[in-house]
């Protein structure tokens, strides 16, 4: 077999700071998850409606890219923009995803305006679905 | 009348009305974020192994969905070659081939994973197969063949998509050629890889000297030595790896095998004439 450390000869070295950014992060996007949830809860008339939604949404939200890249080519204009439109709907959960970016990759280390504007993203988008879920719930009496 | 009047109006006031809100407001809040956002997605979109339609699928049937959704695939993808391992222990190659697929679309980076995946294909999948068919004394000749070539092809398609994600690696080339010479025993074939991979940077040296040799066992004396000799001129003087005296043996031996004339020799630049 390949010797490991001829593999890794470039170097995979965890960056022990950079976990905490991440962890960070990582929270900010539990709190969009933990927005969602709310705002869906304000609609749904059970838990396991505002479980199985939240989830969907979640997984909409970070598989929404892919999705915008694949009909990227689309030629007719009306489903162009429904797409985009839809895309514009659910915030981008994959920009979260700098895990391997911030701890290993040394090359390609993001830099600190980059994740503090994501962070910034995430923060919006969290107030903005808690705003949402408790405008929803002040018309709600049941 | 009334009634639907009233009906619809409770609809459209419960449900229709904060629903269009909730959306409109979702798109104007898009439109704001995306504007803002969008050169750090670019930034982060250009560090990230690049997932399709097809990798997704693939990872829900093997439950890493947590690793796609959760950003950390590399360490999803180091966690599944142990479990690959177990499966090579286990000599399963149906479990091979899916974690091998699963863990390259995962995280192609480390060449360590498919040089090691062609290896496991094309060197132990063939002896658990004739195995399976009742062992080497069981099977003919032909049908053992076979096999080793069927999963040869396999490595090499394998070896095909690594090198789509490393143009530029000379390893994973000459993986391709170390099959043919070992596992196929197809000179020519090889001799042909281990030129690729000789034109690639950082391609250690010996492989240019394996090429020539090869040429030589298949009788090729003549190209070996047109090879050699241009070799030699390119060869660094300062660099101990690089065997110059090796290669330079070498053409003397092909010249004395070829009946080469005195006056006609190879003359390395900078020696004399005696």
């Amino acid at each position: 077999m390949l010797n490991a450390s001829e593999a890794f000869v470039d170097g995979r070295l965890v960056r022990y700071g950079d976990i905490a950014v991440f962890a960070l992060l990582q929270w900010v996007k539990f709190g969009m998850i933990a927005g969602i949830s709310l705002l869906v809860a304000s609609f749904a008339q059970t838990n396991l409606y505002t479980v199985v939604v939240s989830f969907f949404v979640l997984l909409v939200c970070q598989l929404q890219y892919i999705a915008l890249e694949a009909y990227a080519g689309i030629e007719s204009a009306f489903a162009s923009l429904l797409v985009r439109g839809l895309a514009m709907v659910f915030p981008n959960f994959q920009l979260f995803n700098v895990g391997d970016q911030l701890v290993y990759d040394v090359e390609t280390v993001l830099p600190l305006v980059t994740v503090c504007k994501i962070t910034v993203y995430g923060l919006f988008y969290m107030l903005f679905f808690l705003g949402l879920a408790q405008l929803n719930f002040r018309r709600r009496e049941i | 009348m009334d009634r639907w009047r009233t009906v619809s109006s409770v609809l459209f006031e419960q449900y229709l009305r904060p629903f269009a809100v909730v959306m409109c407001s979702l798109l104007l809040a898009g439109v704001v974020s995306s504007a803002f956002i969008h050169s750090s997605w670019q930034q982060v979109k250009a560090g990230q192994v690049e997932l399709s339609l097809e990798a997704v699928e693939d990872t829900l049937g093997h439950g890493a969905v947590i690793g796609v959704l959760g950003g950390f695939r590399t360490i999803v993808a180091d966690f599944l070659w142990l479990k690959l391992n177990a499966a090579w222990e286990q000599q399963d190659r149906v479990e091979l081939n899916a974690l091998l697929r699963l863990i390259t679309t995962l995280d192609p980076r480390p060449e360590f994973f498919w040089i090691n995946g062609a290896r496991m294909i094309s060197y132990d999948v063939p002896r658990w197969r004739i195995r399976e068919a009742g062992g080497y004394d069981a099977i003919s000749a032909h049908r053992e063949r076979a096999i080793i070539e069927e999963q040869a092809e396999q490595a090499f398609t394998f070896l095909e998509k690594a090198r789509a994600f490393h143009p530029e690696n000379y390893r994973l080339v000459m993986e391709v050629a170390q099959i043919y010479l070992n596992r196929l025993k197809d000179d020519a074939k090889a001799a042909e890889w281990f030129l690729k991979a000789s034109r690639l940077p950082d391609c250690p040296y010996y492989v240019s000297r394996m090429y020539a040799e090869l040429l030589r066992k298949q009788g090729k004396l003549n190209e070996a030595y047109t090879y050699l000799t241009g070799l030699y001129q390119s060869l660094p003087n300062d660099d101990p790896y690089a065997l110059k005296n090796v290669v330079l043996e070498r053409i003397h031996e092909l010249e004395a095998e070829l009946s080469i004339p005195v006056w006609e020799r190879f003359m390395p630049s900078g020696a004399g004439i005696l």
